[in-house]
């Protein structure tokens, strides 16, 4: 077994790192600088919007009272501060940027480039195994601090204190470093590039869930999560740095687990070795919906076991919701409003299912949008090669989504039921919360058909970028003060509240959403049947 | 249904700005081997692509087995079998799974012949797509290719990664196709493998046809290349038609248009030949003359 410190398996480092820069020469100040600049406009946005007294003290009583700002942003130190309050507002965007941007640097270079054969011929130099993930790791963790450098800089740049500026800075940066540790970890398990990705990505949504829900509820498991510990800072709030080096343990140990796996593994394999798979394929997998089913199952079954994990601690907790807001009126209040029966407890199930149909429509975009991969790497030209009509490859894919996404809904339902009704001994919490589950599918599936039609029209993924501005409004609604018609355009919002039955989701509601979901789907075949396929 | 397989009548197909297929004229008769040929980027592919309706031609009429590919496709496609240059294939899938996969969308393939061609190929159809080499890729789509009954083959550069031996198993599939009377669109850069397969061949450049024929006339068309030792000089100069002479001592070489080459045997013969090797053009220095200049003659 050869150590990283090991000069031979090393052998080369310094020239990988050179070469693995100048590759990511726009890419990576792509990703810093794009952080930066949100960082700058947020200082400076808070600096005119909280300029008195009354203004900072209103944001810290409304950050209290909002869920979705908890779930998003974690437990803020010195709200009362207008440090705290910029920290507040920038966490979100710049902490998962950073995170991104660790997961995809380490992924491009390690089982990216193995998969699409780039490292043999790099291998084949005078380069040593642990060369190529020890390069990726110090890109990345290069690119992790000077984004936590540029951040701080920019922090102190807007007037604020210094102790605080750096403490939120070297917290961003480190949490990059963490996630570099991790994906690595996660490059060396999984069985293929794509397995890494969604591995390595999984891992920094559950963390950044976890954190979310602890925060809601106020509960020690944030600690768990480099997000919390980084926040432990206090930045702008009598700083403290002894978290800094929780980070830093924490990274060392990924350092050396990935140094450990990855001379246990061959390259371009898992951990474990491919094994051989059935000569004949299945009846159902030689039809366009059993290869749709096919080609989404793996990114099925990972969210799945994500959000059925999420909706269990949501479930967990929501009984005893009740105690933890006990000394929040504010947010109380707020979760009371949006309950269907008038009751806290279903306020917060309310709540938990918005979040949880929120993070299910990104799982039914992605798996619509699987479509656009399978184009541009040449499967559809195989399939449209055959038989097999643009409108079935299409309708094929439609279906696949739609069946899936129900089967995790009802996972999700089940999953927080089940938790729920345990801790609060009433069983009839179970068919409530899939019954919820499931009158929530209209809204899911309105956003992955926009993004197949936009697909299909131009070819492009900007479906993406149309999901971000509906799900704003949930999170950022009350604090921006948009007008309810701007909130209403979101499908978001049109979804039930908690028990679906008591505040009697509007059929007709849930008939239009459905329609709208449809007529995308429709438009999307149109499309696809007059333009051309290419394959990149 | 025509007596031609396929026929692209004045193709024009842009890219942007690019134009890859530039007023093409492609006729393959059915029951004919047709080699496609032209340098890369020449717009053999993207004519396959817009046979296979994944494009469709900005100008220009195209026809497929009597219908047309864009608005007929998927019905098209049961009669037709495609092999791509660059076989994509699904990761996580065998290769087995594979060939089923491509068999059934195009509706059903006979087993026996799935089988049969497994064997001749070599190929192990439990191993996932992921871990085949580039060969083992390609040999996986020919299998599905030739598992159907086609009528129609189109072939895009399929041998591209094969080994000598997998690339004889090849050629015999498509005599044998053919023997059934199947029609075959081979595009390639394997000359000996178009000069083994192919009834008629097309050259295409910068998206135009500029040479169609047959081997035959093709041959005719080229210069036959002759090297002699003769007794007494032969005055070369006054010959007509005889290209880049070279005399060494009592060596002589040229290279002679056909029409021109009983003149320059007789003249050889005066001269009192003492041995003499003269052979026809070759497909490769046919394709040479087309590929360096627009067009000779």
């Amino acid at each position: 077994m050869s150590r990283i410190n090991d000069t031979g398996s090393l052998g080369g480092v310094g020239g990988v790192i050179a070469f693995q820069l100048r590759r990511d020469r726009w890419w990576l100040p792509a990703w810093v600088l794009s952080n930066t600049l949100v960082t700058f406009v947020l200082v400076n946005a808070v600096k005119s919007s909280y300029a008195t007294t009354e203004a900072i003290a209103g944001y810290s009583s409304a950050m209290g009272a909002s869920p979705a700002s908890r779930m998003m942003s974690g437990r803020q130190a010195a709200l009362d501060t207008l440090g705290g309050i910029t920290v507040s507002e920038a966490t979100v965007i710049s902490v998962i940027m950073v995170s991104l941007m660790a997961l995809f640097t380490v992924m491009r270079h390690t089982r990216g480039d193995e998969e699409a054969g780039r490292t043999d011929l790099l291998r084949s130099t005078a380069v040593g195994p642990q060369a190529i993930p020890s390069a990726a790791i110090t890109v990345s963790v290069l690119a992790s601090l000077v984004t936590g450098a540029l951040n701080s800089l920019v922090f102190v740049n807007g007037g604020l204190p210094l102790a605080g500026s750096i403490g939120f800075g070297a917290g961003l940066g480190l949490t990059g470093v963490v996630f570099t540790a991790s994906s690595a970890v996660a490059g060396q398990i999984a069985a293929s590039a794509r397995g890494a990705l969604g591995l390595g990505g999984s891992f920094i949504g559950a963390m950044f869930i976890i954190r979310g829900i602890a925060a809601v509820s106020d509960s020690w498991w944030g600690w768990l999560t480099p997000f919390r510990v980084a926040q432990e800072v206090r930045p702008f709030g009598n700083e403290r740095w002894w978290p800094l080096g929780i980070l830093l343990a924490a990274a060392t140990v990924g350092f050396v687990l990935t140094a450990t796996l990855s001379s246990r593994r061959d390259l371009g394999a898992g951990l474990r070795p491919p094994r051989p798979g059935p000569a004949h394929a299945r009846g159902a997998l030689g039809t366009p919906i059993g290869l749709a089913i096919h080609e989404q199952r793996g990114l099925a079954v990972g969210w799945l076991a994500g959000l059925a994990a999420a909706a269990a601690l949501f479930g967990a907790i929501t009984t005893d919701i009740t105690a933890s807001l006990e000394s929040n009126p504010d947010l109380a209040e707020f979760l009371l409003a949006s309950s269907g029966s008038g009751d806290l407890s279903d306020g917060f199930a309310t709540f938990s299912f918005q979040i949880l149909a929120i993070l299910l429509t990104v799982f039914a975009t992605a798996a619509a949008l699987r479509l656009r991969s399978g184009e541009s790497q040449g499967f559809a030209e195989v399939v449209l090669a055959t038989a097999t009509s643009r409108t079935r490859w299409v309708a094929a894919t439609l279906a696949a989504t739609a069946i899936s996404t129900v089967l995790i809904s009802i996972g999700i339902g089940l999953s927080f039921g089940a938790t729920y009704a345990a801790v609060d001994g009433d069983g009839s919490h179970v068919a409530a919360s899939i019954l919820t589950a499931l009158s929530q599918m209209p809204a899911v599936l309105v956003m992955p058909a926009t993004a197949l039609a936009i697909w299909a029209w131009t070819r492009s993924a900007l479906g993406w970028l149309l999901l971000a501005f509906a799900i704003a409004p949930t999170f950022l609604g009350e604090v921006l003060k948009l007008p309810e018609w701007m909130s209403a355009i979101s499908p978001f919002w049109h979804t039930p509240s908690f028990p679906a039955t008591g505040s009697t989701p509007s059929i007709a509601g849930l008939a239009v959403l459905a329609g709208v979901a449809g007529s995308f789907g429709i438009i999307g075949v149109i499309g696809i049947n007059r333009r051309d396929i290419v394959s990149t | 249904m025509t007596d031609h397989a396929l026929e692209l009548t004045s193709v024009t197909k842009c890219f942007g700005g690019v134009r890859a297929l530039d007023q093409l004229d492609l006729v393959v008769p059915a029951g004919e081997v047709y080699g496609f040929l032209g340098p890369n980027g020449a717009g053999k592919s993207t004519a396959m692509r817009v046979l296979l309706g994944l494009l469709r031609s900005d100008s220009g009429t195209a026809r497929l087995l009597g219908g047309d590919p864009w608005a007929d496709a998927a019905d098209l496609h049961r009669r037709i079998a495609f092999v791509p240059g660059d076989v994509a294939l699904w990761p996580g899938l065998t290769g087995g799974e594979i060939i089923d996969v491509i068999g059934r969308l195009r509706g059903g393939h006979n087993p026996a012949t799935r089988s049969a061609l497994i064997e001749r190929f070599q190929l192990d159809p439990t191993k996932r797509a992921r871990t085949y080499s580039k060969g083992n890729r390609q040999k996986v789509a020919l299998v599905a290719a030739f598992a159907a009954d086609a009528d129609l083959y189109l072939l895009d550069e399929p041998t591209s990664g094969l080994d000598p031996l997998m690339e004889v198993v090849f050629q015999e599939c498509v005599i044998e196709a053919n023997r059934r009377g199947a029609t075959v669109l081979l595009s390639s850069h394997i000359l000996a493998e178009v000069e083994t397969l192919c009834d008629r061949i097309g050259i295409i450049r910068d998206g135009r046809m500029v040479r169609t024929a047959t081997l035959d006339e093709l041959r005719h068309m080229g210069r036959t290349t002759v090297s002699a030792t003769v007794h007494s000089p032969l005055n070369l100069g006054a010959l007509c038609g005889i290209h880049t002479p070279e005399v060494n001592g009592d060596r002589v070489t040229f290279s002679v248009d056909s029409e021109h080459l009983g003149a320059a045997l007789a003249a050889l013969y005066e001269a009192g030949v003492s041995s003499l090797n003269a052979h026809p053009p070759t497909l490769e220095e046919l394709f040479l003359a087309h590929y360096d200049t627009e067009v000779v003659q």
